[in-house]
């Protein structure tokens, strides 16, 4: 068991995958620059930049273990995606003077036509120098791309479930990008199989572009990757949208406020802002086990590594004070049917739409001919009869029907108990 | 057929309730009571002014609950009655939604929707069944299992026990359990397995009862907390507890014949 856990150690893994990708840089480059192939020491160059992100990988899993502090409140993981740009860039670059290297030497058979181009061109364009093959470096060249396509193979296997063992996301995506690297390799390999097959050395050539194309590529994704970390570029629209269902979803929780995603590293960071009508003390259960939930959404969605800051809002209290026309013999209290008939007025105070104070009024006696201006003193917005009546208008008050005369179908008695 | 109870009422909640009753009765394959105060001495300010106010009153009351029940477009036919239903209801199968005014426990089971408009409207399936060591528990579990069953939902059976000195700290849960809880938990499993009623068990040592029950059913997405009163609990009862900071629905099982 000890064996085991310390074979899936992340460094170990990592240990390993850098010395593959020191073996494969130091050979690709040698020979491929020994038969001046320009698919070979491009894919030795694409496994120097590898290198760098297998050590980048390395600092992240040295990094994630470092917790944030009051300088850094979300850590430091941002440092890989300066890298990541950088390599991206650096393998663009590589990637274009590969395929033009590639270009020339196609163009190198037909002489007129690469003196025409050399010409117009406003700088100087690479000039290869012939493929060297035969008998002597043909087994050096085999035993390069074969064994590296079969090293990459396993060697990936061996990341992606370490890293899954060990919860380390960018171990699993460095393995399967050496997945990739595997297949560029097995191409190599055939399409070098078949040079010797025809003897036919501009084959050369087009497979260099197809390497060249396939390092911009990566190249590409790593830049994308590094500046969407470094501009905090949002998770995408449906990741945010899986993220306010899943809030949805989730007892106490009313209404999705606000959602912000962004990457910092490989970790995703979410900041939500939710309304919620749950009593204080059910916020932390509530907090917690949307947590739990989150993070199984985004993991279903492969974002494995997430971070989640919540912020619990109270629903913004709808406020408003509502009179009701009564009757009152002094004991019990019913809704008059018309306001001629009131002898007083329940002033009520509303919040959300649930009655949270009401007080018993006569109508003052100075008032008695200026009912409108006393109910506009009291800030009262609707004055309520009983029955099922037009709403009308009392100047500004709005005069609308209960379906009920009793005080507790209204809602006015005192909030009941289980 | 099983009856569930509403009061009327005109404010937000009551009407969620409405609601919430509306749905649990079609799922059920129950009938819908709905209830309406009889408030003599506030009828009889309005006798000289109104002598109609009572009928008019039933007729608006009506045409709300028709409305109501047209909206969740179900074909159920609800019964109209004056009273508490807290008192007036004898039915033990019975279901009260919402609470009720007086600390006298029903002999139907109640349930507090936490202003949730059904059961399972967040898409959460399982019906969590805390239990102890108490009868409270089985009390619940005959609460529990049957509407389980009618609503096709799974049980969560769910203990927390505190941790027993002495055993090794990676012990798994259920070696901290007492022997009269395990008692309860095969009593109920056989409830369950007479009933037809799926199940698991999740056995914690979280050391707050209520708020690990609230937790764990939140954490497995259940959509209803059954629980039941002790009877002899003198102060802080779990069930109060659970209703302070649930935000899941409770359903409180109704007096217990014991």
């Amino acid at each position: 068991m000890k064996t085991r856990s310390r074979w899936l150690s992340p460094y170990v893994v990592m240990g390993v995958v850098l010395a593959m990708y020191g073996l494969k840089v130091a050979l690709k480059l040698t020979v491929g620059r020994e038969i001046n192939s320009p698919t070979i020491t491009g894919d030795g160059f694409h496994n120097v930049a590898d290198l760098f992100e297998a050590l980048l990988v390395l600092a992240v899993v040295a990094i994630s273990r470092m917790p944030p502090d009051e300088r850094y409140p979300f850590g430091r993981k941002n440092v890989e995606s300066i890298a990541r740009a950088a390599i991206g860039a650096g393998l663009l670059v590589t990637a274009l003077h590969f395929a033009a290297t590639s270009v020339m030497g196609l163009l190198g058979y037909a002489p007129e036509l690469e003196r025409a181009v050399r010409s117009y061109a406003p700088f100087a364009l690479p000039d290869p120098p012939p493929l060297r093959m035969g008998g002597d470096v043909v087994w050096w060249v085999l035993a390069v791309t074969a064994g590296s396509a079969i090293v990459s193979f396993a060697v990936s296997a061996y990341e992606i479930r370490a890293g899954k063992a060990s919860g380390h996301p960018s171990m699993v995506a460095d393995g399967q990008e050496t997945r990739g690297d595997g297949m560029i390799e097995a191409s190599i390999f055939v399409g070098i199989c078949a040079e010797y097959a025809f003897a036919a050395a501009w084959l050369e050539y087009p497979l260099g572009l197809g390497v060249a194309f396939l390092v911009a590529r990566t190249g590409r994704e790593l830049l994308s990757d590094g500046l969407a970390g470094l501009l905090q570029r949002s998770l995408g629209a449906d990741v945010e949208k899986a993220i306010r269902e899943t809030c949805l979803m989730t007892h106490g929780v009313r209404e999705v406020e606000q959602v912000k995603t962004f990457r910092v590293g490989n970790a995703a960071v979410c900041i939500l802002k939710l309304l919620t009508d749950a009593p204080a003390c059910a916020h932390d259960d509530v907090k917690k086990a949307l947590k739990k939930r989150l993070a199984a959404r985004l993991a279903e969605l492969e974002i494995e590594d997430a971070e989640f800051h919540l912020r619990f809002s109270r629903l913004a209290p709808a406020r408003a004070r509502v009179a009701y026309a009564a009757l009152t013999d002094g004991k019990a209290i019913a809704v008059a049917p018309e306001i001629e008939a009131a002898t007083h007025f329940l002033i009520c105070d509303l919040d959300n739409g649930e009655a949270v104070r009401w007080t018993l009024e006569e109508l003052p006696a100075p008032c008695q001919d200026r009912l409108l201006d006393w109910l506009i003193a009291k800030r009262v917005t609707v004055l309520y009869v009983f029955g099922d009546r037009q709403a009308t208008s009392l100047g500004p008050i709005r005069v609308s029907g209960v379906p009920s005369y009793e005080l507790r179908t209204l809602g006015l008695l005192e909030p009941p108990t289980i | 057929m099983r009856q569930v109870h509403v009061r009327f009422g005109v404010s937000p909640r009551s009407r969620k309730e409405l609601d919430f009753a509306i749905n649990l009765a079609v799922r059920i394959s129950g009938s819908l009571f709905v209830w309406t105060e009889v408030d003599r001495a506030a009828r009889a300010l309005l006798d000289g002014l109104d002598p109609d106010a009572q009928a008019r009153e039933h007729a608006h009351v009506r045409d709300r609950v028709h409305l109501a029940v047209g909206r969740q477009e179900t074909g159920l036919v609800p019964t109209f009655c004056q009273g508490d239903p807290h008192r007036a209801v004898h039915d033990p199968r019975a279901i009260l939604v919402g609470p009720r005014s007086d600390r006298e426990r029903s002999v139907a089971a109640i349930v507090a929707t936490m202003g949730e408009a059904s059961i399972g409207a967040r898409g959460a399936s399982e019906i969590c069944l805390p239990f102890a060591n108490g009868e409270s528990a089985l009390h619940a579990a005959s609460a529990a299992i049957p509407l389980a069953s009618a609503l096709g939902a799974q049980l969560l059976l769910y203990h927390t026990t505190w941790r027993e000195d002495g055993l090794p700290t990676e012990a798994p849960a259920e070696r901290h359990m007492t022997a009269e809880a395990m008692e309860t938990l095969d009593r109920i499993e056989e409830m369950c397995v007479a009933a037809g009623a799926r199940r698991r068990v999740v056995i914690e040592t979280a050391t707050a009862i209520a708020e690990g029950t609230v937790r764990a059913a939140l954490n497995e997405r259940c959509a209803l907390i059954v629980v039941a009163r002790g009877r002899h609990v003198g102060r802080g009862s779990y069930v109060d507890q659970i209703l302070e900071r649930s935000v899941i629905p409770v359903l409180v099982a109704g007096r217990s014949k014991a």
